[in-house]
């Protein structure tokens, strides 16, 4: 690297690793748990009125799962903030995400004392959850070898050497049937017995994700460099070999938020990287390969959560040195991400007498994914610029419908104010703002399996 | 009778093996063990230290306990750990032999507990050994003289957000192979020589975050290696010439957040400096004079200032320069040569200024930029050619700019229109005249679009124009005050309704206004 500095060539790949070694660069180390640990409550201790710990559950051997929030409200759901989460290091030797996650935790924290317009704002309008490590097992496992001895394996999976991003549900079959019999849309239900087939982590994420509202999401991987979005699971699996593009009723958008992140980021939107071409640095999951079973589906299948999962680095257990290169690369796409949280629409959905309605469904028309209201009755759905047909229900109550137009910038505010259906027509069917012209059958209710 | 006792004798051995092998692998109530070697504690109701912790243990973590204080006698039975960290716990006080016997204490971590406000003299005597003292988020006022006398191996010691508000002379004398000094946010009010006294190989310090607002031109003579020093989020409104010039190692300054209103070089004496990376972000900089004797620097910050312009000569020979951000000034526009022999640049921030225009060699010699943000200026047109000689990838923001969509925009919606994958949120990149167009993005914007209504200066008198008509020729002539490109559009109405269009434009580049006839048959 010294050379590509001292003799500036044309080619962009040499030229990026002389990038920046020193920026801010002294902190970066590889984290042990107990070091992670350490490092995000010296973050709660420098950052006391914004942030708070909490652990969703334990790993296999018993590691806390910790997840430090930002807000100017922690530990509150305030009503229109939207819920956003980033985890890292679900494979435990892709340490790249762990890492970047707890600089940029220190990073918040610092440019928020230092009066960071942009970081305040981002504080005191979304609620940021990080998880820096889903698999902090895993990582004890690669971290012994260390970087240099690294296999492509050791320490993937957890504890029980379970690979976590094939442990959730598989919901997809259910909602690829449901798109041919105009079945739901959105929070598909649980396989009986859930819990009793996942692993500690996985259920402790499940949990989480029952517990918030998350409305946007980023799952930090590595092995490649590119922003992955769902589909992850190809709608043919008989075609072995080769894959298909699994398209989501939010596919225009899902390019746009990978888009995001990916040209925000220094080198990923080139596409050549690793010896490998994604066009503008993006890839849809399953025209890529087909995964099973992975959380990113899961997010947008049985939450309101939009989740990409993000490549970082070819190498998965790159060594320290490498760390300061890789936080310059990141650092604005993980601000500018974050604050694709903020456009679209949001709003309430109040009944006559102004108290807010919980699990209301919010549907646009042309986009066959429905998002619900939280507990305090607010929704957020994210969108592209442009003018939609939107309607609120709820069962018990009249359907309502608006038109609204989205600019490029913050979030359209949309209330809806539903009103108490007559008795007789309580039967109605939830999904009045799904009505399609092909397929006028009504939708096909299935009980939880 | 036999076969009893030799059963009771088994049972006897296995019981004695059990219970011992349970003595090697037992971990304290409420901790956890995930090797032999580590104890982690990390619970509320722990209100002492567990007793009998295994000699096998070497590393010590105890977290979010209500352990109020440590006694002598807390950690006698463990002269065997290398690292003793207690986080975010309730200590109130810590005897002075609490650490006694721990010898081989390679790192301590005393962090996190907000009712400890001093620590007694004595308390680290025996760390001969100790490498790394950390003692953040305190309540510390201030440091005891000698505190520190013993711990000749230390190498990084924090006393990071404490209230400390000054420091004993000579409290570090003895710390000869510190490399890392961590004394920010606190309530110092001055860093003194006296207090840096014995730090000979220190290479880190940080003092930011605390209420210095002046420095002495000698202030760091005793810690001449040092290569980064923060001093951001303190009140320094003027530096002396020299106050850094003693530190010819320094290649990390950081001064964002104070109430600068100036910035020279000759700060760093009269040498070239072997900086790297200088932040002056956010200080009330009204003017820069020239940079020119720091030919190493490749990172500047100068975002969030009071800039209303630069001089031509401020970066001269400032050509190592790669990071160059001037972002939320008040610039509004930039002399041609300002970025003149940059040639390593990579980012450009020139975001969130006033800038109106930009000249079109300002960027002539960035041909290895990656990234160039003008987003959030009064931007209305790009001169042409001003990107032409980028030769490497890059991603740009425009947005936020007034754009005038017209035809002066025919290079930059090209442009657009060819690299429109390079520009990040294309989507609101909005032209903001003329009316028709307002709010439309540029890219969507159809070339044919962009015309110039000639404005009423531009414009030439149609009550001067001449219609002269002779056999199939029609000559208009009119007479233009001014040299601006003219498009002039011919519609043929046939008779059955059908209308042909040919439009015509005068480009003055070729035209050189001379008093050119121009002409068009159907």
């Amino acid at each position: 690297s010294g050379q590509a500095r001292v003799l500036p060539r044309l080619s962009s790949a040499l030229l990026l690793w002389a990038t920046g070694l020193l920026v801010s660069g002294s902190d970066l180390q590889h984290h042990r748990y107990e070091d992670m640990v350490r490092a995000l409550f010296a973050v709660q201790s420098e950052c006391p009125y914004i942030t708070r710990i909490y652990s969703i559950g334990r790993s296999v051997e018993g590691r806390h799962l910790y997840v430090l929030e930002f807000s100017d409200n922690p530990g509150i759901h305030e009503a229109l903030e939207p819920e956003f989460k980033y985890v890292g290091n679900m494979h435990g030797n892709e340490v790249v995400g762990r890492e970047l996650l707890i600089k940029f935790s220190q990073f918040l924290c610092e440019e928020y004392r230092a009066g960071n317009q942009r970081i305040t704002r981002l504080i005191h309008d979304t609620r940021i959850h990080i998880l820096p490590s889903m698999n902090p097992d895993g990582y004890e496992v690669a971290a012994r070898q260390g970087p240099e001895f690294n296999g492509y394996l050791v320490g993937r999976g957890n504890a029980r050497e379970i690979d976590l991003n094939r442990n959730f549900p598989d919901l997809n079959a259910l909602m690829y049937y449901y798109e041919k019999t105009n079945g739901r849309n959105h929070h598909l239900p649980l396989p009986d017995n859930w819990e009793h087939q996942v692993e500690p982590e996985t259920l402790a994420v499940i949990k989480w994700m029952q517990n918030y509202n998350f409305i946007l999401s980023a799952n930090l991987h590595g092995g490649a460099v590119v922003a992955n979005y769902p589909f992850d699971k190809s709608r043919d699996p008989r075609i072995r070999g080769r894959t298909t593009y699994a398209a989501t009723p939010d596919d225009k958008l899902f390019r746009k938020l990978a888009r995001t992140y990916s040209y925000a980021h220094s080198w990923m939107h080139k596409g050549w990287n690793c010896g490998d071409f994604f066009d503008e640095g993006i890839t849809n999951g399953a025209s890529w390969y087909s995964l099973s079973k992975g959380m990113q589906d899961f997010n947008y299948l049985y939450t309101n959560c939009f989740e990409i999962t993000l490549e970082l680095s070819c190498d998965k257990f790159p060594p320290e040195s490498e760390l300061p290169r890789e936080w310059l690369g990141n650092r604005e796409a993980l601000v500018s991400y974050l604050e694709q949280v903020h456009h679209g629409i949001k709003g309430m959905v109040y009944d006559e007498n102004n108290n807010p309605i919980g699990n209301a469904e919010i549907s646009v028309a042309g986009i066959h994914h429905d998002v619900t209201t939280g507990v305090d009755g607010d929704y957020f759905r994210l969108l592209l610029p442009g003018t939609y047909t939107v309607t609120a229900s709820a069962p018990g109550y009249l359907p309502f419908t608006s038109t609204v137009t989205v600019g490029p910038a913050e979030a359209i505010q949309l209330h809806f104010y539903l009103k108490t259906a007559p008795k007789q027509s309580l039967k109605a069917k939830p999904h009045s703002g799904r009505k399609n012209l092909s397929s006028p059958k009504a939708p096909l209710k299935l009980g939880p399996r | 009778m036999e076969k009893g006792l030799r059963l009771s004798l088994v049972l006897g051995l296995l019981l004695c093996q059990g219970g011992r092998s349970e003595l090697q692998t037992v971990c304290p109530y409420r901790c956890q063990c995930f090797t032999a070697s580590q104890v982690l504690c990390a619970d509320e109701r722990m209100s002492a230290l567990p007793g009998n912790m295994s000699r096998q243990v070497k590393d010590f973590i105890v977290m979010t306990s209500s352990v109020a204080y440590l006694f002598s006698h807390s950690l006698e039975e463990s002269p065997q750990l290398t690292r003793l960290v207690f986080l975010n716990n309730a200590l109130r006080s810590v005897h002075a032999q609490a650490f006694e016997h721990l010898t081989e204490l390679r790192e301590l971590e005393i962090s996190g507990n907000p009712w400890l406000e001093s620590l007694f003299l004595g308390t680290f005597s025996n760390q001969g050994n100790l490498t790394v003292l950390l003692l953040n988020f305190n309540r510390l006022k201030t440091v005891l003289p000698g505190l520190f006398d013993s711990l000749k191996q230390l190498e990084v010691l924090q006393m990071k957000s404490n209230i400390i508000s000054s420091l004993p002379p000579l409290l570090f004398l003895n710390l000869n192979n510190l490399r890392v000094l961590d004394l920010s946010q606190n309530k110092l009010e001055e860093v003194k020589r006296e207090t840096l006294c014995g730090l000979a190989k220190l290479e880190i310090l940080k003092v930011n975050n605390n209420l210095i607002s002046s420095l002495q031109s000698d202030t760091f003579s005793n810690v001449s290696q040092l290569t980064e020093l923060h001093l951001e989020g303190n009140r320094l409104t003027q530096l002396a010439d020299d106050t850094f010039s003693e530190l010819k190692n320094l290649q990390v300054l950081n001064l964002r957040g104070n109430l600068l209103r100036s910035f020279s070089d000759k700060v760093f004496g009269s040498e070239p400096s072997d900086l790297k990376e200088l932040n002056l972000k956010g200080n009330r900089l009204i003017e820069l004079s020239s940079l020119s004797s720091l030919t190493s620097l490749t990172d500047l910050i100068l975002s969030s200032n009071r800039l209303l312009n630069l001089t031509e000569d401020t970066f001269r020979n400032v050509t190592a320069l790669e990071n160059l951000d001037l972002s939320e000034n008040q610039l509004t526009s930039l002399p041609t040569n300002l970025f003149r022999d940059l040639f390593r640049i990579k980012a450009l921030h020139l975001h969130s200024n006033n800038l109106s225009t930009v000249d079109a060699k300002l960027f002539e010699d960035q041909m290895l930029i990656q990234q160039l943000y003008l987003s959030n200026n009064q931007l209305e047109t790009l001169p042409a050619g001003l990107f032409d000689l980028f030769a490497t990838q890059h991603t740009m923001r425009l947005h936020g700019n007034p754009w005038r969509c017209d035809c002066h925009m025919w290079y930059l919606h090209d442009w657009v229109q060819r690299s429109g994958q390079d520009i990040e949120m294309l989507d609101r990149v909005l032209c903001e005249s003329p009316l028709f167009l307002r709010r439309r993005t540029v890219v969507s914007v159809d070339r044919d679009q962009l015309v110039c209504h000639l404005s009423k200066a531009g414009v030439p008198d149609l009550n001067a124009c001449s219609l002269q008509a002779s056999n199939d020729t029609v000559t208009v002539r009119c007479k233009a005050h001014r040299c601006s490109p003219v498009t002039v559009k011919v519609q043929f109405v046939e008779e059955d309704g059908t209308t042909t269009e040919h439009i015509l434009k005068n480009d003055p580049k070729y035209s050189q206004c001379s008093n050119k006839e121009v002409l068009e048959s159907p």
